[in-house]
């Protein structure tokens, strides 16, 4: 998850953005430190140079004691705590002054030094100048700049850190919000796409731009909604018009074949014609129970059926077409009742038979148990099976498997199959059975099946 | 067969009567609700078309006066309402068979003609043993055989048989098959059936000089003597 979250461009920018903004500040201000550093070492060598120039002073009008005194006079000055005072003699022992030792320095005259107290560890600075012929007298303060230094360093530091932390914080957060917005929309997504068309994105009260873009794709998918609604009813309309003008051709064409003293030839390929004319209508009718059953206009009987008998009349109308092929059907049909339309129900386990014997090789399993408060059928056959992009299309109007559709069928079977089955609350599921594919149909059992079978 | 057809669209009407005719059957028709129940009820008819959707009175209504009546006539009921919840209440309202528009003229005959056969049959009991030609079905001992060979048949297959000999001369279509062998109404998308009687055709016919199961191409099946053409 933290890793996931480093990738998130959202993350990426909320986290950035205060630290690149503090890094800004950061930048932008050290000239400013540096600028006020260098000034106060300005004040600092201008205050000694003043101080040495009046302790020189001092020493040509009274010499070394003069010098002394004076130096006694300001170390005693409660008011500078800061100077530092230090007579020393040739050999470095002090003579005067508020230091203990000479520093580890060269007494090179007029030289701007730097040292650090042994006992407090101040930094201390000053001039060093010449006294008569061996004394040197030292006169520096002790710096604020380390101090301020450091304070400001550790200041930073502690402010840097917790920038960052509230930052990574902030963006953590944000990031969780806007992904849980982003979340809900995938989901709704996800939903529509499993076939639920319904469905509508949830569109907040803020008006923002996650809102406004919730708004236009829930339009559009009102205009999907509209367009796949209609579409299917086209096809229900096309082939409803279609029929009546069709039947009529089959009735004259029927008319034509039938008359007395025709050419055999044409006699021929009249019937070849008319068998034409029927798998079209059969397709229709099947058009339009399709088109009705999925309105839900359809009203089915829900009375008692036996599904194991029901099931094994279906294998028993297809054993011969199975066998034709060269496959075998094999059975183990445990008793169970389900709720529902006979015919129907014959028709969508006849048409899923039909396919496994159509697309199966060697073996046909069927098996049929109760599972709990639902009948579980499956269908299992042994054929090339299908790929995944093709078990979401087989249950489309008019899919054919075989794109030259040089089989027999009208590409409807299993979309009629699955709407009887969703019509009786039931499911049906493909899966890849390895080899060949596996119809996996649930049907719910009447609550109250007081038959004991 | 004298059969009446009430029907109020014309062109249906007139397909129908015509179709009838040429099958050598007398017609008389009704265009309208009423006056259909007054010839059925005045007129002797082997069967009677009817469709459901008339004009000032339903279809199923008159069927039901008819039925209270006492007039017994084979009722075929033609609809374009083709769902079985419609079928049902066809029956129940006292209809023999059920045909949903569009049909194709064969069936309609092809049915007509199993109804009166069933009404003209149905007076006794049941024959035991059918014949057609040198082909013989025991159905008590369920046994079938042709001149002198027995035909060894699966349950269904026998089944099958016996329909087509009940049937025997008529077309019957394979939705007829399927709803008398198979007890299902049933739209296949593909020739099932036709696997079924092949399979029996072979037991039938082969090495037999004259051929019983025929093919009646654009309808279904007939059990009988070749047609002479």
């Amino acid at each position: 998850m933290v890793r996931r979250l480093a990738t998130s461009p959202f993350f990426r920018f909320a986290l950035g953005l205060p630290l690149g903004i503090a890094v800004l500040l950061g930048l932008a201000l050290v000239p400013v430190y540096q600028e006020a550093l260098r000034g106060v070492e300005r004040e600092l060598r201008i205050a000694i140079d003043a101080e040495i120039l009046r302790l020189e002073q001092q020493y040509r009008d009274r010499g070394i004691v003069g010098l002394r005194i004076a130096i006694r006079e300001r170390m005693a000055n409660p008011l500078d705590t800061d100077s530092v005072y230090l007579l020393a003699n040739a050999r470095g022992v002090r003579i005067e002054g508020n230091v203990t030792g000479w520093p580890e320095v060269e007494p090179v005259d007029g030289a701007w030094v730097r040292f650090r107290d042994e006992r407090s560890q101040e930094l201390i600075q000053g001039k060093v100048f010449r006294v008569g012929t061996f004394e040197r007298l030292f006169v520096g303060r002790r710096s604020p700049l380390e101090q301020f230094r450091q304070e400001f360093f550790r200041r930073l530091a502690v402010a840097g850190a917790g920038v960052t932390l509230l930052s990574l914080a902030l963006a953590t957060w944000f990031t969780m919000r806007l992904r849980r917005r982003l979340d809900s929309v995938r989901a709704t997504t996800e939903r529509i796409r499993a076939g639920d068309l319904t469905e509508r994105i949830p569109v907040g009260r803020t008006r923002d731009e996650l809102d406004q873009l919730a708004g236009t794709l829930n339009a559009m998918l009102a205009q999907i909604e509209s367009l796949m609604t209609s579409a299917r009813h086209v096809s229900s309309a096309i082939a409803h018009d279609m029929r009546h003008p069709l039947t009529h051709l089959r009735n004259q064409l029927d008319d034509l074949a039938r008359r007395p003293g025709l050419d055999p030839a044409i006699r021929e390929e009249l019937e070849v014609a008319l068998e034409e004319l029927d798998r079209t209508l059969s397709a229709f009718s099947a058009l339009l129970r399709l088109a009705r059953i999925e309105a839900g206009s359809y009203g089915p009987k829900h009375e008692p059926v036996l599904l194991d008998q029901l099931t094994s009349d279906a294998i028993d109308l297809y054993r011969a077409t199975a066998e034709e092929r060269g496959l075998t059907i094999e059975a183990k049909l445990a008793p169970v009742t389900v709720g529902g339309d006979r015919d129907l129900l014959f028709q969508a386990i006849g048409n899923l038979l039909d396919n496994a014997v159509k697309y199966g090789a060697g073996r046909v399993a069927v098996a049929l148990e109760s599972r709990g408060d639902a009948a579980r059928l499956t269908i299992r056959d042994e054929g090339p099976g299908l790929g995944a992009a093709e078990q979401d299309r087989v249950f489309d109007r008019f899919y054919r498997s075989d794109p030259s559709r040089s089989t027999p069928g009208s590409g409807l079977g299993l979309t009629l199959a699955k709407a009887i089955i969703e019509l009786h609350d039931g499911t049906i599921a493909l899966e890849n059975a390895e080899p060949g594919l596996r119809v996996v149909i649930t049907l719910p059992r009447p609550s109250h099946e007081a038959v004991a079978r | 067969m004298r059969i009446l057809v009430i029907e109020d669209d014309a062109d249906t009407a007139r397909f129908i009567a015509k179709g009838l005719v040429e099958a050598g059957h007398t017609v008389d028709q009704a265009d309208e609700g009423r006056h259909g129940l007054f010839l059925a009820t005045t007129e002797k008819y082997d069967a009677i078309v009817l469709d459901r959707m008339l004009p000032n009175v339903e279809g199923l209504t008159i069927l039901r006066t008819l039925r209270a009546s006492g007039i017994a006539t084979p009722v075929l009921v033609l609809s374009a309402l083709g769902e079985v919840e419609d079928r049902v209440a066809g029956l129940r309202a006292g209809s023999d068979d059920y045909l949903v528009k569009p049909f194709s003229m064969t069936e309609l005959i092809a049915r007509l003609e199993a109804l009166t056969r069933r009404a003209s049959g149905s007076g006794g009991v049941p024959e035991t043993v059918l014949r057609v030609q040198d082909l013989e079905l025991d159905r008590l001992q369920r046994t079938a055989r042709r001149g002198s060979r027995q035909i060894d048949l699966q349950p269904k297959e026998f089944q099958l048989l016996e329909f087509l000999m009940r049937h025997a001369g008529q077309v019957v279509t394979r939705t007829m098959l399927l709803e008398g062998v198979w007890d299902y109404h049933f739209d296949p998308q593909t020739n099932v059936i036709d696997v079924h009687v092949s399979r029996l055709r072979a037991k039938i016919d082969k090495g037999e000089t004259e051929p019983l199961l025929h093919t009646v191409r654009g309808a279904g099946y007939r059990l009988g003597p070749p047609a002479r053409d």
